[in-house]
């Protein structure tokens, strides 16, 4: 306050109206909001615009003197290209794959540890611990692993009396797909676990304890009690799963030098193997509108949950 | 419906016991009160019924079934929990039904007992509305339709009305009070209030530090209780304890205050001289067999007047239909009523 006095009142009072008429009105509101969305406009809107534009484009480096033009060409390309149409199955399988893969494990880990009291930081250590290894490291440990010749799987497998072959885990194109999911499920189902953790730990023990002298049996309890509980963050894991699965590269193309195609790997060996950068483009933007229709669910799930919390 | 027998029960956590070797008999159809300070045990008991807890040992008989080691859900009870422990997803219809619907029982069933229940418990209207939606009353209801439902052997409550305010308190003490006068099914009920234990108990088990301290009707433990701490802790406001030593005369105070007693006692032990509030009658100062005491506040509630006074540090409490004209700082005299006089030693009744 003595400050204040020592400024002397013209000088504040100057700053003061100047101080409203900013804050007031929408203009404050677009003064604030201008650095970050230049910032967005910067490094997410220009390489957008950038890849929009090259998917209309022909620029093939081996081909230089196609570029230049508008074109459909890569649409048109795109839409009677089965590989791409394959890649985009793989992708989905390999979603599909990872994200119940992820929920099962996770989910299963929780409801393990969730009543532990014992070691309970030491377990939870335990399965965190695949999330903190990068993708990059997972992959290559497991690529030790499924090696055809040397890996522990076949090791481990040719003690069975029935087997009498190494199987090429990696090469082998029914079992290829799987043998990847694991690798991801192995490294992301922490995610699972950490949102699962926290979402049972949010259920009251009384509701278990009314369902038990209520005659459900531990079966009925989860069905009655823990899942309807725990939907939200289901659906939630779920979608963010989803976009994990649909987006993963290193360990696909880590362990199959990108033989095996999913829509990213697709787009990678387009720009990077056949440097054919408008068709890559071409194939990111049907990336990005897939990326888009899970963010856009993600978003209405959590909105609604948040205007759901602030209206109860 | 079934009697509850609770023999010698133990409860341990690890090597630290809770719960020392009580006996209890709670007899078909019986409103049995459990009451005590916290961590006197109560709810533990409770829960060793409900089969929350496991029973360290002793023995618990349901009918005729001893159910120490069945699961809660073969043990045909229902209970009412604090926090009333609805399933937040879950309509009021539905939270109703669970316990059928567990059993496996045909949805048109379920649907018919629903309703009957909610008539029962007054919820007809509210039936398709969620827990979230509803007054802290009207969940405590929904809970007790939840329990009542099925027609358990045996109801327990575990403080079930400790989340409302006084006065729905009041109102639904007579509600459950109502509703086992009209469905008669042995009921537990747990609390730490011993109003609520006086109004609603057919029988008070009085625990204290995982002992019985005394059971019996509230009438009998009001005007005959056990041991001091009974004493005290039934009954508002408590009883006033002097400490002193038994003499020819009566009790004689350290001061060498006598306070009467109906015959003399022939030892000369130490004892503990107890008189309710509504047994004190204020007496000209000098009169013999009064105390002398300064009135430090007067309470008038209508109906009734209270007066706290002290004497040597030590509260008295006096409560008069009458309005007694008396103002703080008066010194007066307070005589007890020597038929209503309760005299221990250590933990036993003397008279």
């Amino acid at each position: 306050m003595a400050d204040l006095k020592i400024a002397g009142a013209p000088k504040r009072s100057l700053l003061a109206s100047v101080r409203e008429n900013l804050t007031d009105g929408p203009g404050f509101l677009w003064l604030m909001m201008t650095p970050p969305l230049l910032l967005l406009a910067l490094v997410v809107g220009l390489p957008v615009a950038k890849a929009v534009m090259l998917s209309f484009d022909r620029v093939v480096l081996t081909r230089p003197k196609l570029a230049g033009d508008f074109t459909f060409h890569n649409y048109i390309r795109l839409f009677t290209d089965i590989d791409a149409w394959l890649a985009v199955l793989r992708s989905c399988l390999y979603m599909s794959g990872t994200v119940f893969g992820s929920i099962v494990l996770g989910l299963a880990a929780a409801l393990l540890t969730r009543r532990i009291v014992r070691f309970r930081g030491l377990w939870r250590s335990i399965f965190i611990l695949p999330w903190t290894m990068p993708a990059i490291v997972a992959a290559m440990v497991w690529g030790v692993m499924y090696d055809s010749n040397f890996g522990i799987l076949n090791q481990l497998l040719r003690m069975l009396p029935f087997v009498d072959a190494n199987v090429e885990w990696l090469l082998n194109k029914s079992i290829v797909l799987p043998a990847l999911i694991v690798v991801q499920v192995w490294n992301e189902f922490p995610v699972a676990y950490i949102f699962f953790l926290a979402a049972l730990h949010a259920i009251p023990e009384e509701l278990y304890e009314a369902a038990s002298v209520d005659g459900a049996s531990p079966f009925q309890q989860f069905l009655f009690v823990t899942l309807p509980q725990i939907k939200y963050v289901l659906a939630v894991i779920v979608v963010l799963l989803l976009i994990f699965g649909f987006r993963a590269f290193p360990v696909i193309y880590l362990l199959t030098g990108g033989r095996t195609e999913t829509l990213t790997v697709a787009t990678f060996n387009a720009a990077f193997r056949a440097y054919d950068f408008s068709y890559a483009a071409t194939l990111g933007v049907l990336a990005m509108f897939v990326s888009l229709a899970l963010v856009l669910i993600y978003l209405h799930l959590t909105l609604r949950r948040g205007k759901a919390d602030a209206a109860s | 419906m079934a009697e509850i027998r609770i023999n010698r029960l133990r409860k341990a956590f690890n090597t630290f016991e809770v719960v020392h070797g009580i006996d209890i008999h709670i007899q078909d159809g019986e409103f049995c009160v459990f009451v005590g300070p916290s961590g006197c045990g109560k709810s533990t008991v409770l829960r060793m019924v409900a089969g929350l807890e496991s029973v360290t040992s002793g023995e618990i008989v349901l009918g005729d079934r001893v159910i120490n080691d069945l699961p809660p859900k073969d043990r045909d009870i229902a209970m009412v929990f604090q926090n009333y422990a609805l399933y937040p997803h879950l309509s009021v219809a539905d939270n109703i039904g669970f316990p059928l619907r567990m059993r496996g029982i045909d949805r048109t069933i379920i649907r018919k007992e629903v309703e009957r229940v909610a008539e029962i418990i007054g919820l007809r209207d509210l039936l398709e509305r969620h827990p979230r939606q509803l007054s802290g009353g009207q969940r405590q209801r929904v809970a007790m339709g939840r329990a009542i439902v099925r027609d358990p052997q045996a109801f327990l409550f575990d403080e079930p009305l400790s989340n409302l305010d006084a006065q729905l308190r009041v109102e639904m003490r007579t509600q459950i009070r109502e509703l086992h006068q009209r469905i008669r099914t042995t009921t537990i009920y747990v609390t730490h209030d011993q109003v609520e234990a006086m109004t609603m108990a057919d029988r008070i088990v009085v625990l204290k530090d995982g002992r019985v301290e005394q059971s019996g009707s509230p009438l009998e433990i009001y005007d005959r209780p056990a041991n001091p701490f009974v004493a005290r802790f039934i009954g508002s406001p408590s009883m006033n304890l002097f400490t002193g030593r038994l003499g020819e005369q009566g009790l004689v105070l350290k001061d060498g205050a006598v306070l009467p007693l109906v015959r003399p006692f022939g030892s000369h032990d130490e004892a503990v001289y107890g008189v309710r509030p509504e047994h004190l009658d204020i007496v000209e100062v000098g009169t013999p067999g009064s105390l002398e005491a300064v009135v430090a506040v007067v309470e008038p509630t209508g109906a009734e007047t209270m007066i706290f006074a002290r004497r040597d540090g030590q509260e008295i409490t006096a409560t008069f239909r009458t309005r007694p004209t008396v103002k703080a700082g008066e010194r007066i005299a307070l005589k007890p009523d020597t038929s209503a006089v309760h005299l221990f030693s250590g933990d036993a009744r003397l008279n």
